[in-house]
C-alpha cells in the first residue's frame, strides 16, 4: 500500500532538489569564510573591469575637458579622483557582496538541514514499512 | 463566489497536473514577445528577423534557464547592431557588461524583470510591472527592471547615432565622438528614466514590506497600497523632474497591472480567513505561536453542498495539519502544512 506522507516527503524533497536544492548543496562543499571570499573577489575582478569600461566610455565623452587638463598638467589631480572613486566602489561592493554572499549561504544552509531532515523522514517510513 | 472558487480550484488542478507544460508555454509565449519586440525595432539582420528565427529561439529559450534566454535576447540585440554599425555593437556590448557586473549578480532567478520591463514599456504597460516584483519576487527585481528599461532606452538612441559612425569600424575620431556624445547626452537627458526607477524601487519595496505582515488579506492590502504609492511617486517624481507624462496611461498602467496581481495571487493562493486558527504550545526550548489559515478548497463536481463537505474535510484535515505540523516541530522539522498567512 502506498504511504502517502512518505510520497509527500520524497515529493518535496525531489522539487528541493530540482530548484534550490542545486545551488545549496553546491555551496554545501564550502565554508562559509571560503564561499564568501570567493564570491566577493569575483565580484570586485567584475567592478574593476566594470570601472574600467566606464572610465573609457567617460573619457571618450569628456575627450576635450581631458585634453585640455592634460595641456595644463593638471592630470594628476584627475588620476587622484579615478583612484578615490574606484577605492569607494571597491569598498560600497565588497560590503555588499559580503552580506549577500553571508545571506545566501545562512539561508541555504536553513534549507539544506530541512532537507537532510526529510531525507531522515522518508528513510524512517521506509524502515517502518520493512 | 463559491463558483469562482470551484473554477480557481479546477484551473489549479489542470494547471498542476501539466505544469511542466505550461511553464515551457508560458515561457515560449514570453520570450515571443520578446523576441519579436526586439525584431520590431531594429530587424537589420535580416535572417534573424523571421517567425520561424523567432519561433525556434523561443522554443530554445522555453526550455533552458532564464539566465541564458537573456543571454540570447542580448545576443539578438548585437547580432542587429552589428549590421548597422560594428563600432557601436562594441560600445552596446561594453554597456551590457556594465549592467551585469555592477547590477545584476545579486539578482538570481530575478533577471526575467529585465527583458519584462523593456516589452511591457512597449505596450505602454511598464508601470504595471513593479506590483508583481514586490509581489511574486524581491524587492531587488526592480533592479534589473530599472536596468532594462535604461538599455532599452540605451540601444534606442544607439540606433539613432548609427549614421553617425556608419557601418564597419570607422577610424573618424570626430564621428567616434560624436556618437558617443549623443548617445550618453541623449541618456542624459532623458529623465523619464528616473521617474521610472523611483517608482519601481519604491513600489516594490512597500508591497514586499507589506505582504510581510500577517493580519487579513494582506496580499489585496499590499497591492492596494503598492498602487497608491506608485502613482504618488510616479506624480512627485515626474513634477520634481519636470517630466511630461500621461498621466491617464501611467494609471491605466498601474490599474491594470494591481488588477493582474490580484488575479495572479487569487489563483496562487486563496485562503479563508473567516476559518482561522490560532494555536499556542511548547516544547523544552521554545513558545510556538502558529496562525492557521485553512486554504479554500471546493469539490468542483456541481454537488450544491461542496461548500459544507469542503469546511468538513477542513475541519478533519485541519487537525491532521496541525497535530503533523506539531510532530515535526516537535521532532525538529519544519511544519511548513501548518501556518499560511
Amino acid at each position: 500500500m502506498l504511504n502517502e506522507k512518505k510520497i509527500r516527503w520524497m515529493t518535496r524533497a525531489s522539487i528541493y532538489e530540482k530548484y534550490d536544492g542545486r545551488e545549496d548543496l553546491r555551496h554545501n562543499d564550502y565554508f562559509l569564510s571560503d564561499y564568501v571570499r570567493f564570491g566577493t573577489l569575483r565580484n570586485l575582478v567584475g567592478v574593476t573591469l566594470a570601472y574600467l569600461f566606464i572610465l573609457g566610455i567617460v573619457a571618450l565623452y569628456n575627450l576635450d575637458s581631458i585634453l585640455t587638463m592634460a595641456a595644463n598638467l593638471k592630470l594628476g589631480l584627475l588620476i587622484r579622483e579615478i583612484v578615490l572613486i574606484y577605492v569607494v566602489l571597491l569598498l560600497i561592493y565588497a560590503g555588499i557582496s559580503i552580506i549577500f554572499y553571508a545571506w545566501q549561504y545562512q539561508s541555504g544552509k536553513g534549507r539544506v538541514r530541512k532537507y537532510y531532515r526529510m531525507l531522515k523522514l522518508i528513510e524512517k517510513y521506509e524502515q517502518e514499512e520493512k | 463566489m463559491e463558483s469562482l472558487l470551484v473554477l480557481r480550484e479546477k484551473a489549479v488542478r489542470f494547471a498542476n497536473e501539466y505544469e511542466t507544460w505550461f511553464v515551457i508555454l508560458g515561457k515560449f509565449i514570453g520570450m515571443m514577445f520578446v523576441f519579436t519586440y526586439i525584431n520590431s525595432g531594429m530587424g537589420y539582420f535580416g535572417m534573424l528577423n523571421s517567425m520561424p528565427v523567432n519561433v525556434l529561439l523561443s522554443l530554445i529559450c522555453s526550455i533552458i534557464p532564464g539566465t541564458y534566454a537573456v543571454l540570447i535576447s542580448a545576443l539578438l540585440i548585437l547580432a542587429h547592431l552589428y549590421k548597422l554599425s560594428l563600432l557601436l555593437t562594441l560600445l552596446a556590448a561594453v554597456v551590457m557588461l556594465i549592467i551585469y557586473f555592477l547590477f545584476l549578480r545579486f539578482s538570481p532567478g530575478q533577471v526575467a524583470a529585465i527583458l519584462a520591463a523593456p516589452v511591457l514599456m512597449h505596450y505602454h504597460m511598464e508601470y504595471a510591472l513593479p506590483i508583481f516584483l514586490g509581489l511574486f519576487l524581491t524587492p531587488y527585481a526592480a533592479v534589473p527592471a530599472a536596468a532594462g528599461i535604461f538599455m532599452a532606452r540605451f540601444i534606442h538612441y544607439t540606433v539613432d547615432a548609427a549614421s553617425i559612425t556608419g557601418p564597419g569600424i570607422t577610424t573618424d575620431l570626430t564621428a567616434i565622438l560624436a556618437a558617443v556624445q549623443q548617445i550618453f547626452g541623449n541618456l542624459a537627458a532623458d529623465r523619464e528614466i528616473w521617474v521610472y526607477v523611483v517608482a519601481v524601487i519604491v513600489t516594490a519595496a512597500v508591497v514586499f514590506l507589506i505582504r510581510q505582515f500577517s493580519f487579513d488579506y494582506v496580499w489585496y492590502a499590499a497591492i492596494g497600497a503598492g498602487a497608491i504609492v506608485e502613482i504618488i511617486f510616479v506624480l512627485i517624481s515626474a513634477a520634481f523632474l519636470r517630466v511630461e507624462l500621461s498621466l491617464a496611461a501611467v494609471v491605466i498602467s498601474i490599474v491594470i497591472g494591481a488588477v493582474a496581481a490580484a488575479v495572479a495571487q487569487f489563483f496562487r493562493c486563496t485562503v479563508d480567513y473567516s476559518r482561522k486558527a490560532y494555536v499556542q504550545f511548547e516544547d523544552d526550548d521554545y513558545y510556538y505561536y502558529v496562525k492557521a489559515v485553512p486554504k479554500y478548497v471546493s469539490f468542483g463536481d456541481g454537488r450544491e453542498d461542496a461548500g459544507e463537505e469542503a469546511a468538513e474535510a477542513f475541519e478533519n484535515e485541519e487537525e491532521d495539519i496541525l497535530s503533523s505540523a506539531f510532530e515535526q516541530i516537535m521532532s525538529g522539522g519544519d511544519g511548513e502544512d501548518s501556518s499560511e498567512k
